[in-house]
């Protein structure tokens, strides 16, 4: 083995460890409030839709976001990771986060869908799109709930579209037995 | 692979624990997605056909939205057979098993891997159900799991240790 593909090979362990890294910071930010560490994972140019570009008007987004809730825990697991070349990734999370709203105790399963760049030997996320399963209180059905969606003053999820969205769950039902 | 110098062998062992990790995690997902072909893939190719007539892809049509959020996995390396592995994997799972019927369980997966032309599979996965609970009760009052017939229950207090 020539030294090149070694290195190569111990960079893209590395590359997962990283960016495996970036799931992990993600949710302890969120949980810590630490907005600016929040945004310090995104690239400096990142898009924040009509909000515009890079982490200053990030963080000013996130900043409403990031109040309805008293305690949050963002538990993260099942973290799928695909290259698609040396610098470019994308990525699924699974997170189970629980929040304090007033009196409820909203659990919210849900799924990261993530874009990872990398730029001058760190990685970054390039976004993050939510995607969930359901939310409920702690204490209610979430089957019973309208919707599978219950949760009062959250400001930027405000459905659960999972399984649904899915074009394999579609096919799966569609199939005859 | 012997005469390979040790420095080789370890990072080939370290890409070998990462891969069996994104295994276990791709399950999960593609199950979630019921995604049967991506599924399958994740098998050993001499084992699909029989698992197919095993009713595997047929059991899951008993349930509707699932979500397994996989916690610790344990990989361990065949140190005679470097392409054989084992491990056992933690999930915590929410599973419909009817319109109005959201079921957590807590499972343990006992796996065998093994790896052909380079890539891993599972040679078998062992399902587990330590316990299945219904919304708002306690495990305790589910009497003695018996899964698949079953998708709640708490097992017997056998463990040695």
């Amino acid at each position: 083995m020539t030294d090149a593909e070694l290195a190569r090979r111990v960079e893209r362990l590395e590359s997962l460890e990283e960016i495996r890294q970036l799931a992990a910071r993600y949710a302890l930010a969120l949980d810590q409030r630490d907005v600016a560490g929040l945004v310090s994972l995104f690239v400096p140019d990142v898009n924040v839709g009509r909000h515009g570009v890079g982490r200053e008007a990030l963080a000013h987004w996130w900043d409403p976001i990031l109040r309805p809730y008293g305690i949050t825990f963002h538990l993260i697991g099942n973290h799928i990771i695909d290259f698609i070349d040396d610098d470019h990734a994308t990525g699924v999370v699974y997170c189970r986060p629980e929040h304090e709203v007033g009196d409820l105790w909203i659990v919210m399963p849900m799924q990261y869908w993530d874009t990872y760049e990398r730029r001058d030997g760190r990685w970054y996320f390039v976004r993050r799109e939510p995607h969930v399963f359901y939310a409920a209180d702690v204490l209610e059905n979430p089957l019973a709930v309208e919707g599978r969606f219950h949760f009062p003053g959250n400001p930027f999820i405000r459905q659960a579209d999972l399984p649904e969205t899915w074009s394999t769950w579609q096919e799966f039902w569609g199939r005859p037995e | 692979m012997s005469d390979e110098a040790p420095i080789i062998r370890r990072l080939q062992q370290m890409e070998d624990r990462e891969a069996l990790r994104n295994l276990v995690v791709r399950y999960a997902t593609l199950l979630d997605q019921r995604d049967i072909e991506g599924l399958l893939g994740l098998f050993d190719p001499h084992i699909r056909s029989s698992l197919i007539k095993q009713g595997f892809v047929h059991a899951l049509k008993d349930v509707r939205l699932t979500t397994l959020h996989v916690g610790g996995t344990t990989v361990e390396l065949d140190a005679e057979h470097a392409d054989r592995a084992r491990g056992v994997v933690e999930c915590r799972a929410q599973i419909q098993t009817s319109a109005t019927e959201m079921v957590t369980q807590l499972i343990e997966y006992h796996d065998r891997y093994v790896r052909r032309e380079g890539r891993w599979y599972f040679r078998a996965r062992d399902h587990r159900l330590r316990v299945g609970v219904t919304w708002g009760a306690r495990p305790q009052q589910m009497g003695p799991v018996d899964w698949p017939r079953r998708h709640v229950g708490i097992e017997p207090h056998h463990w040695q240790t």
